[in-house]
């Protein structure tokens, strides 16, 4: 039986499947889009030198970072400012972080700059005196800087600017300091010292991180290919419906073989199609990084000073892997819930034309799913609204996706948003697969949504 | 088409106190029947509960109450009312696919359908998407889908809608074949013609419940004898006198006479008569109601 079923599954799915690559739709779409994907990639190799399909992105992180310091007094008593200088912090965060110092700022001119937007990131530095003296009479403690910046200090991005920044003072202050000391104690010195920067962030406005670009894009980028591709199994139920082939098929196969094969089939046609667009953009998209190397390449040998398209930290986290691995089972956990959710109410279609009305409300929920991540994002990723909507399987693909891209979403929430998600699957496909049953034999009735709860109340 | 596997073993079934209902509607009403195999016809007038049976027996719906037993563990090939394929797919595409949803290995299911293409006549269209044939074509595809599993039970939900004469005739050659091979077919239609041309054995279903079933010429027996028809070897106006003369009303049909009886039984006053007035008698048989006067009267 079991055997049975999985030939049968086997058969539906192949049999789908190859209907996609004789449909004239499907190869025009394909092409298409494999053509939209290389002029992506030509319009970033174009505008950025190199980077990835998403211009955009690559346009928002071309620009050279405006960034500012100011030494306090007790910092230059110190004797700070031969150290931390612009180029010294450069090297530390990047050639695309022009540096600048500013004489005589305190904190309160700082924060203005920041507002005012001459510079995304302000560093305050006065040299606390509360470090201890260990047994062997070294330095110790955490001396403070004030960070202020226009990011959302929540982001990865945010964290990973600020523990660069951080790395240089502590690298600073720990040179400072050791070279105050005799030769002979200087080596001693080097492995005991525990000297340390550590920065308190103050966030002075509100605009748009790159954690929320890349979020943005992305959540785009998952809407639109769950949305469209979701129709497929929608459109492959209405066609098997108006053709009235449904029935013969529901006497020979269980239904729910029936669904699954053809959303399998759908989610193969789909991923076919990433793939032929992926191999047709792949040379632009070569070229694009190689060039990317070699700016990033020419900036380093320019010891920082040239602005680079390959700015550290909204590459790190473009390509971050793991981003992407979540981007992809979002990607198939999100498609499958949509898929046999449209299959679902496309079965209780009554005629051809009424397709558009009764896909209405996965497309409304799936768009809402996207508002609230989109407009969850801007508003505060790690609001009560996000973390509750991370746990709702409908909408967890988005917005858990959001949360992470934003740096907020810690590990087991994702993982337990996916395992949600995946049971939901399951469910909404064994769901799906009793109304579509229900809903393929009752041509010319209205189903009303009374008649769907009956199912699962009832046998039919 | 070979012949079944339990060759000449009939495969009955027992439908027993089926009811369904959707929502405030009975579409059947404990409804009982048996089909004792070979061709059985399901009668019925529109929205009597023929399709929603049917599909019980399919399995499509699970019936409030009642149940379905076959006689034998059975496959079953089914020709919905509502049918249709894949019409942008290519004939043999899809013959092979619904022969393997129904089990066969892929070469088995694109032997059978080539063979059946064949045997109706339809070959040419193997390679054909579905939608580029007529209407008439298409049910001919559809019956072999029906048939390419070699099923022990056929079911054939109104089978000569939208078919001509000649495809008509090429559909009741293939049904009988089928139950001359020791098939059970079961037909629902509405032309009581087909049903009494094929048909041993029939059902009457109303509001959902049988109101009539069992073999149809002890069926027509029970019925009481509505006239007689006579044809003489003598001329016709001698018969008309002979009759007219014992107060029997006549009417000219083909070459004879209908004499309708007043009383059910007076078929024996009917041949005195004619031997009274010595008119040579060819042929005397009685008439009994049509499949359709029954069907009137009872659906």
């Amino acid at each position: 039986m079991k055997k049975a079923r999985t030939s049968q599954l086997i058969a539906i799915f192949k049999f789908e499947y190859a209907g996609y690559l004789q449909k004239r739709a499907f190869l025009m779409m394909t092409v298409v889009f494999a053509l939209l994907g290389i002029f992506a990639n030509l319009l970033a190799g174009r505008g950025m030198g190199g980077g990835f399909s998403f211009f955009r992105f690559a346009e928002f992180y071309q620009k050279p970072v405006h960034a500012a310091f100011s030494l306090g007094p007790a910092a230059l008593a110190e004797g700070a400012e031969d150290i931390i200088t612009p180029d010294y912090l450069r090297k530390y965060t990047h050639g695309n972080y022009i540096w600048k110092y500013v004489e005589g700022a305190d904190e309160e001119s700082a924060e203005n700059m920041v507002k005012k937007g001459d510079y995304k990131i302000f560093v305050y530095y006065d040299a606390s005196r509360s470090e201890s003296q260990d047994e062997k009479s070294y330095a110790s403690g955490l001396r403070q800087l004030s960070l202020y910046q226009d990011t959302d200090p929540t982001t990865s991005a945010s964290a990973e600017i600020t523990a660069r920044i951080e790395n240089a003072f502590t690298a600073a202050l720990r040179e400072n300091y050791i070279k105050t000391l005799p030769d002979s104690a200087q080596p001693a010195a080097q492995r005991a010292v525990d000297l340390r920067a550590g920065a308190a962030l103050k966030q002075v406005a509100d605009t748009k991180s790159t954690g929320f670009v890349l979020a943005y894009g992305l959540i785009f980028l998952l809407y639109i290919t769950i949305s469209s591709h979701s129709h497929f199994a929608a459109n492959s139920v209405i066609a098997e419906k108006t053709s009235r082939a449904a029935e013969l098929l529901i006497s020979s196969v269980n239904p729910a073989s029936l669904m699954f094969g053809k959303v399998f089939a759908a989610a193969a046609a789909a991923f076919t199609q990433f793939g032929i667009v992926a191999a047709a953009s792949a040379p632009v998209a070569a070229r694009n990084f190689y060039l990317l190397g070699e700016q990033a390449k020419n900036a380093a040998a320019a010891g920082g000073r040239q602005a680079s398209p390959a700015r550290l930290i909204s590459m790190e986290q473009a390509f971050s892997p793991h981003l992407w691995v979540s981007f992809a089972l979002f990607f198939i956990l999100g498609y499958f819930m949509y898929a046999f959710f449209f299959a679902a109410a496309a079965s209780v279609v009554k005629r051809a034309e009424d397709a558009g009305s009764v896909t209405m409300l996965p497309t409304v929920v799936l768009l809402f799913g996207f508002t609230v991540s989109v407009f969850g994002s801007m508003s505060g990723a790690d609001s009560t609204i996000m973390r509750v909507f991370t746990f709702i399987p409908f909408f967890s693909p988005m917005v858990t996706f959001a949360r992470q891209c934003m740096g907020v979403a810690r590990a087991p929430e994702v993982l337990t948003a996916m395992a949600l998600d995946f049971a939901g699957v399951i469910l909404m496909g064994l769901a799906g697969a009793k109304i579509y049953q229900a809903g393929v034999t009752l041509q010319g009735k209205t189903f009303s949504p009374k008649d769907i709860a009956a199912l699962f109340t009832k046998k039919t | 088409m070979s012949e079944p596997s339990h060759s000449q073993e009939t495969y009955s079934i027992e439908v027993s106190g089926l009811t369904k209902a959707f929502g405030k509607k009975t579409a059947l009403d404990g409804l009982s029947f048996s089909v004792p195999g070979g061709a059985f016809g399901l009668l019925g007038r529109n929205g009597a509960g023929k399709t929603t049976c049917i599909r019980v027996i399919m399995g499509i719906f699970t019936p409030d109450s009642g149940s379905v037993r076959f006689s034998h563990d059975v496959s079953v090939g089914y020709l919905p009312e509502e049918r249709g394929l894949y019409s942008e797919r290519r004939v043999l595409d899809q013959m092979r696919y619904i022969g393997q949803l129904r089990g066969l290995p892929d070469e088995v299911a694109r032997r059978r359908a080539t063979a059946l293409l064949e045997e109706l006549d339809a070959s040419q269209y193997k390679m054909m998407k579905l939608g580029q044939l007529s209407k008439g074509n298409q049910q001919k595809i559809q019956l072999a889908v029906t048939l390419l599993h070699e099923p022990d039970i056929i079911i054939l939900d109104e089978p000569f809608s939208g078919l001509d004469p000649i495809n008509s005739k090429l559909l009741k050659d293939l049904i009988n074949k089928q139950a001359r091979a020791g098939r059970t077919v079961i037909f629902s239609s509405h032309q009581m013609s087909q049903i009494e041309e094929f048909c041993e054995e029939i059902a009457i279903i109303k509001e959902g419940k049988c109101v009539l079933s069992g073999n149809l010429r002890e069926i027509k027996k029970g019925y009481p004898a509505l006239g007689v028809y006579v044809e003489t070897d003598g001329p016709l106006e001698d018969a008309e006198s002979a009759l007219g003369s014992a107060g029997l009303k006549t009417a000219r049909k083909g070459g004879g006479l209908v004499v309708t009886l007043s009383e059910p039984d007076r078929k024996d006053f009917v041949l005195r008569a004619l031997q009274d007035g010595g008119v040579p008698i060819s042929v005397f048989s009685v008439l009994r109601p049509s499949l359709e006067d029954i069907f009137v009267e009872r659906a």
